[in-house]
Formats: C-alpha cells, sequence, structure tokens
C-alpha cells in the first residue's frame, strides 16, 4: 500500500504506522466477522483484509463488471469519524445468508421481500457495529453506524455514487479497506469495504501511532 | 478526442470521447450523467459523463468532462470538431439517480438531481434542445450510443434494454 496516500492529511505517516492500522482494521473485522458467526449460528471467518488507494475515477470499476447486480447494505459512519461501510453480495450470497439467519433450509428464499431485507439490515447492522467498535475501541474514539440501508443494484452504480460524494469533497483517492469472509471454511461471495473520510484514518492512524511508540500493537 | 472504433468504448468518470463508428457506453451510472450527442447528418457522436455539477474553485483540470458546467462546452466543442453541427445535434441524458437514498434512508446530498439540473442548464445556454432522458428515480443505468444509427438505448439492473 501507498502509505504517503492514506489520506491529504497523513502523508508523514510511516510504514509502521500502516501496519500498525492494517492490524487495527484486521481485529475488527475479526469481530465484525465474530458476531456474524454467532448471529448465524456458524463459522464465519475473516479470509484477507487489505487496504487499498484507488483513485475515485476508477472506483466504479472496484472489484469486477461494473455492470454485475449485487446486494449492498450501505452503513455511514457518524461519531468522531466519518465515510461508509458497504457490505456486497452476489445474490445467490444473500439469499443464502437469509436462508442461515432465518433457519430456512438452503434455496428456500428466491427474492428480496421486506423480512429478508431486514434480516439483511441486521446483517450490516451487526457486522458495522462490531466492526466500528473493535476500531473505535483501539483509536479510543467513538464511531456509529448509522440505519443500514439494503440495495439490489448494479455494483458501479454504487460505487460511482459514493466517488462523486467524495469527489463533492475534493477528495482525488480514496483508502479502501476490504475484506472477504469464509463460512465453514469456504470461501463465500461477500466483500466488505470501508471507505474512512480523512479526519478518521488520521485519528486511528495517530492512535495505532502513540499505541506503536508505547509497544501495543493496536489491537 | 475523435475514435475510430469498431467496437464499443467506455466513458468513464469525468470522461468525454467522439466517434464515427462503433457505439460509445457510460456503465452504471448512478448519480452521473450521461450527455449523449448525436449529428445524424455526418453520424458522428458524442457522450460526456458528468460526475459533479460545478466546478470547484480550484479549477477542472485536466477533465472538464467531470462538471456540468464544462462538460457541455468541452462535449460541443469536440463534436464540432469532428464535423458535428450544434444545429443538427440530437440529445439525450441518462442517469442522475439517488441510488444511494433508496427508503428515505440516506443522508446524502441529492447529487443526481442537481447534476441532471446543471447539465440541462449548460445545455440551454449552449441552445441544444433535450430530446428525450431517462434521469432521476433511484436506480442505477448503463446507456449506449450507436454511431451508426444515433440509437441511444438505456437498461437498469432489473429491466430490460430500451431506447430512449
Amino acid at each position: 500500500m501507498a502509505v504517503s496516500k492514506l489520506s491529504r492529511r497523513s502523508r508523514s505517516t510511516s510504514e509502521t504506522a500502516s501496519d500498525a492500522l492494517l492490524r487495527a482494521i484486521r481485529h475488527a473485522a475479526e469481530r465484525g466477522a465474530a458476531a456474524l458467526s454467532e448471529m448465524a449460528g456458524r463459522s464465519i471467518t475473516t479470509e484477507t483484509v487489505a487496504l487499498r488507494t484507488v483513485p475515485l475515477a476508477e472506483l466504479s470499476t472496484l472489484a469486477g463488471d461494473p455492470e454485475r447486480p449485487l446486494v449492498a447494505i450501505h452503513l455511514g459512519v457518524g461519531g468522531d469519524g466519518s465515510g461508509c461501510i458497504l457490505l456486497a453480495l452476489s445474490e445467490a450470497a444473500a439469499y443464502e445468508l437469509v436462508d442461515m439467519l432465518l433457519g430456512q433450509p438452503e434455496g428456500t428464499t428466491c427474492a428480496l421481500e421486506p423480512l429478508e431485507v431486514s434480516a439483511l439490515a441486521e446483517v450490516g447492522n451487526v457486522a458495522g457495529s462490531f466492526f466500528l467498535t473493535a476500531l473505535a475501541d483501539g483509536a479510543h474514539l467513538t464511531l456509529a453506524p448509522t440505519p443500514p440501508i439494503v440495495f439490489y443494484e448494479m455494483r458501479g452504480a454504487i460505487l460511482a455514487t459514493l466517488a462523486a460524494e467524495l469527489m463533492l469533497l475534493e477528495w482525488e483517492d480514496a483508502l479502501v479497506i476490504e475484506t472477504e469472509f469464509a463460512c465453514d471454511d469456504q470461501a463465500v461471495e461477500v466483500a466488505f469495504f470501508m471507505f474512512p473520510g480523512p479526519a478518521m484514518v488520521q485519528a486511528v492512524a495517530e492512535a495505532v501511532l502513540v499505541g506503536v511508540g508505547d509497544g501495543c500493537r493496536g489491537e | 478526442m475523435v475514435a475510430v472504433a469498431s467496437r464499443a468504448v467506455g466513458v468513464g468518470l469525468g470522461e468525454l470521447h467522439v466517434l464515427r463508428e462503433g457505439e460509445l457506453v457510460a456503465y452504471s451510472l448512478g448519480s452521473c450523467v450521461a450527455i449523449c450527442l448525436y449529428d445524424p447528418l455526418v453520424k458522428v457522436a458524442g457522450m460526456a459523463h458528468v460526475v459533479l455539477p460545478t466546478v470547484p474553485e480550484k479549477g477542472a483540470g485536466a477533465a472538464p468532462g467531470k462538471f456540468a458546467d464544462t462538460a457541455v462546452p468541452a462535449l460541443l466543442a469536440a463534436m464540432e470538431k469532428a464535423g458535428a453541427a450544434i444545429m443538427r445535434l440530437h440529445c439525450r441524458l441518462a442517469g442522475g439517480a439517488a441510488v444511494l437514498a433508496i427508503g428515505g434512508g440516506g443522508s446524502l446530498p441529492p447529487i443526481g438531481e442537481r447534476n441532471v439540473e446543471a447539465v440541462k442548464a449548460a445545455l440551454a445556454r449552449a441552445r441544444v434542445r433535450v430530446r428525450a432522458e431517462a434521469t432521476g428515480g433511484s436506480q442505477g443505468r448503463t446507456v449506449r450510443l450507436e454511431a451508426a444509427t444515433g440509437r441511444t438505448l438505456v437498461r437498469t439492473v432489473s429491466g430490460p434494454e430500451v431506447e430512449l
């Protein structure tokens, strides 16, 4: 990762801070996955956690075909930080997750009616809350998710709209946190993205830098 | 700026393209607006993928297609350079949706609506009439413009492709 692009306000952040930031985020993602495991009654674990700096003009093609439909759960981030979280699932993965959550035989769900949308919103709520709480605790911040919104939309349309929002703030690129999950050791088509605002990146980076100085590992 | 292509040319965020063959495509427009221009006499097609309504204080930089107020004159200039006449242009618009405000739960400002208004104002200043549009709403759209025919095709995530 290009550490110098973490944000316009943190260009002096060292590689050590970047590593510590990634550790803090990985820990937060694991907390989110543990909460989902408890909710679903299955083993859900984080497979990969990565940080990337993406030019906003390329954000709509992040993670593949922009026209591919997906089910997305969007949460804004309030409190001491700003940004948003996006939990993205293929249609099949969303249906499978709903069956799991509602204790139904696999293949029962074949459309997203209000009950299914509500179940998915709760997934976003739980995963987002645990993720943010873990991240906030490590950085001594207050981070709270806004109520989740569930979409069925082209992947690129969601990401391009997010890009436009960030361009409005005169950002040129975005720090993207990507996490992939496995369920019962099988990779699942669920991706967790977080687009932290510069203030949040700065605050977390500063907190983990202090932690590194104190011998803390940011976790 | 003027391309001769036998296949689809993607018009990304903030880009504008003009061509004589093939087609122009703006994939998965959310709040962005695609301005589609076509001169049926010389068969020149042009498209701009507008992201924001107005140029910020620091200027448009190298991407005039990104902002409504600079995209319209830049696209018109490129069309004229390719042999099109402004008075003959057929103009169609697509995009400007409120993708992240479904159910009224979104807290984000309606950039899509502002983009559509800004594009229409800039077109009016240039005396270009909008013949058809698929704008607003809450669904993302992909739009294609065929250079040979001027056909403009729009589709959403859950609908068939329809001619605009």
